[in-house]
């Protein structure tokens, strides 16, 4: 049995707003092994990049962590003290942003910013040579012109380029668990698939553990072991990367792979049906019961347990 | 022969900046046939909005001729016939910017019936409104008196193409219109555009980025960079037998999900980002990303060229199917000097 390294038991997490409080994450359940790449794959507002929040205590004020726990190496994060989480942040956890323009400060240069990093995540930090270390890290996210970007304002640089100065940040030290939140929404398809081979290699070079975050199947295919399809804040399917494709076994999954436009024509599928959920009043039983076609009485009124359907694979739905 | 709609001869369109001349499109020459889904891809900053734009007369093209059945129209929406522009209209990327948030979908999608005459009082109105509704698949009783805040982003979108289609124009622009949507709406609005296409006989000028849509909806595929294209033809021969090096890195970055698509998928790897248009490289515009360039490639710039019939390509190193020239090994060669030196960190786990 593979060693643990992350593992989110029924995660309960709302927002405060002005119409109530939402229960976004409903139960929702996470691992990584070490040395493992997940994927998590869901559409926008289905709670994904919340619970990446979570992991690294980051959510705004506003939000409100009902129940559940996040073990990392054994230890509840949830549970951990001010200081312990700043430790955790920059030694053991490193996070790749969605938007590099906002994550970057736009008021401090490059070689600042990097030099912060470096500073504080790195033991015995006094000793080095930043510049070095900042010219090899960037070296090693295959940044063209180093010295220039290192003497630069973010504003100068490119999307492209901005969204390597933050892969290069999240390398800086050694770490367990690197997880990319959407890293290529902002970028140019040429450019995402640049930067994605780049996490891809490193993450092979590295051994890292990883959680790679997206909207689209097609797009971490390449990188990860496992898929986890996250709707309505619950995780409604869990297979190996293969698996999905071929035999996609809940009606959300198979409607998501269906409505991709593919390259080989064919048209599209009708799609999905209806909307996500709203939040503050939730559909009761299986959050995805509105939009289903196949649902039945059962799915109203219970939620769904996940089930082992095959091995390595396991569903949350009634009708399997 | 279907007849030609639109005709686009040399078209340029520059805007002025204070740090310099910005050349957004720099000499494009194309038609659209009638009842064609003719499609603009390209990455941002490739000039594919603005061409969309030029044609609507949102912006006055700075040189160049444009037609629409045989009226000149290289002017700006201002000086158009009004006939004119009742045939052509627009469908925005962003749903939610593009329809006043004060007004009902009554009002919004009423409003060029009211414009160009076409109704005869409140009441014909809401009964040509009632049935455009129903047309692009949403529930008139339920969204006729709503507000765009309490609609879905897919359901916005559907009120932009009902606006879009309400004159029965024969010719539509579609700018990304589905890049703010989640797939599974995408899909569906996807197919209320291909069935308005068929049943009332639009021509499309569908611009996007995403190749797998624009495979499923165009019938002529053109490519864009930096303000000029690259490579012009019929959507299956595009996706299938691409020609110019940019087509194929474009094709080969995409994304896919199937075992079949990944044949389709040449191998080719992107590298380096796309110029700014303010300072453009000399000669062929793409050499500073290509992989196979030479040395006329850094002097002259490439025309269109019909390489096949109603295959066009812009590229000094494709004469014709058989006459490629460029060598894959060599390209390999340089491809595993540009690897990532990854050894540069040393990691403790």
């Amino acid at each position: 049995m593979a060693e643990g390294l992350l593992e989110i038991k029924d995660l309960d997490v709302g927002y405060k707003t002005y119409r109530g409080v939402t229960s976004v994450l409903y139960n929702l359940n996470l691992k990584v092994n070490r040395n493992e790449t997940i994927g998590v794959i869901g559409e926008s507002g289905c709670g994904k990049t919340t619970t990446m929040k979570t992991i690294n205590q980051i959510l705004p004020d506003n939000a409100v962590i009902k129940s559940g726990e996040v073990n990392f190496k054994g230890k509840d994060i949830l549970n951990m003290t001010e200081k312990e989480l700043v430790k955790l942040r920059r030694r053991n956890v490193s996070m790749i942003p969605q938007d590099p323009t906002a994550s970057l400060n736009p008021l401090f240069k490059v070689k600042t910013q990097m030099k912060d990093v470096l500073k504080y995540s790195r033991q015995n930090s006094e000793d080095l040579d930043f510049k070095e270390e900042t010219i090899k890290l960037f070296n090693s996210v295959a940044l063209s012109d180093p010295e220039r970007v290192y003497d630069s304002y973010p504003f100068q640089l490119s999307g492209g380029m901005r969204q390597r100065v933050c892969i290069a940040m999240s390398l800086a030290a050694p770490k367990d668990l690197l997880i990319a939140d959407e890293p290529t929404t902002n970028l140019d398809v040429t450019i995402q698939d640049q930067v994605l081979r780049l996490i891809g290699e490193i993450l092979e070079e590295m051994n890292f553990s990883a959680i790679l975050v997206s909207q689209a199947l097609g797009l971490v295919k390449k990188f990860v072991d496992k898929i986890y399809v996250v709707y309505g804040g619950t995780v409604i399917e869990i297979a190996d990367t293969e698996k999905i494709f071929e035999n996609p076994i809940h009606p959300y999954t198979k409607g998501l792979i269906e409505s991709t436009p593919k390259l080989t024509g064919g048209g599209f599928s009708s799609g999905i049906a209806g909307q996500t959920p709203d939040y503050i009043d939730p559909p009761s039983g299986c959050r995805f019961h509105p939009r289903c076609p196949h649902h039945s009485e059962d799915c109203k009124t219970e939620k769904p347990k996940m089930r082992e359907f095959e091995k390595n694979h396991y569903v949350a739905c009634w009708r399997q | 022969m279907a007849e030609n709609l639109i005709e686009v001869k040399n078209l340029k369109k520059y805007f002025d900046m204070e740090a310099g001349t910005v050349k957004a499109i720099d000499d494009i020459t194309f038609t659209i046939k009638e009842n064609e889904v003719f499609g603009l891809v390209g990455e941002s900053g490739s000039g594919k909005s603005t061409t969309g734009k030029v044609l609507m007369g949102i912006h006055p093209p700075t040189e160049g001729e444009i037609s629409f059945r045989e009226h000149d129209i290289s002017i700006s929406s201002s000086g158009r016939a009004k006939a004119i522009k009742r045939d052509m209209n627009m469908v925005f990327q962003d749903p939610g910017g593009s329809l006043n948030p004060t007004k009902t979908v009554l009002d919004i999608v009423g409003l060029p019936l009211r414009i160009h005459d076409m109704v005869d009082g409140k009441k014909e109105m809401a009964k040509e409104v009632y049935q455009l509704l129903n047309t692009v698949d949403l529930d008139p009783e339920r969204f006729m008196y709503r507000r765009p805040n309490d609609l879905g982003q897919g359901e916005k979108q559907a009120v932009a193409i009902a606006r879009a289609i309400a004159t029965d124009p024969s010719f539509v622009v579609l700018d990304e219109p589905t890049s703010a949507l989640d797939v599974s709406i995408q899909a569906k609005i996807m197919n209320i555009l291909i069935d308005l296409q068929d049943e009332y006989n639009m021509s499309y000028l569908f611009i996007t980025h995403d190749l797998g849509l624009m495979r499923n909806i165009a019938d002529r595929v053109a490519i864009m960079y930096l303000g000029r294209f690259f490579e012009v033809a019929d959507s299956h021969v595009f996706f299938e037998t691409p020609l110019h090096p940019y087509t194929k890195v474009l094709l080969g970055s995409f994304p896919t999900t199937t075992k079949e698509e990944e044949k389709l998928k040449p191998d080719l790897k992107a590298r380096g980002e796309i110029p700014s248009a303010m300072d453009l490289p000399s000669g062929c515009r793409f050499h500073t990303r290509c992989p196979f360039k030479e040395e006329k490639c850094l002097e002259t710039e490439p025309e269109l060229v019909e390489v096949q019939e109603d295959h066009f390509v812009a590229c000094h190193l494709v004469n014709g199917v058989d006459d490629v020239e460029y060598d894959v090994e060599e390209v390999e060669q340089e491809e595993k000097e540009f690897e990532y030196d990854i050894e540069g960190i040393e990691m403790k786990t």
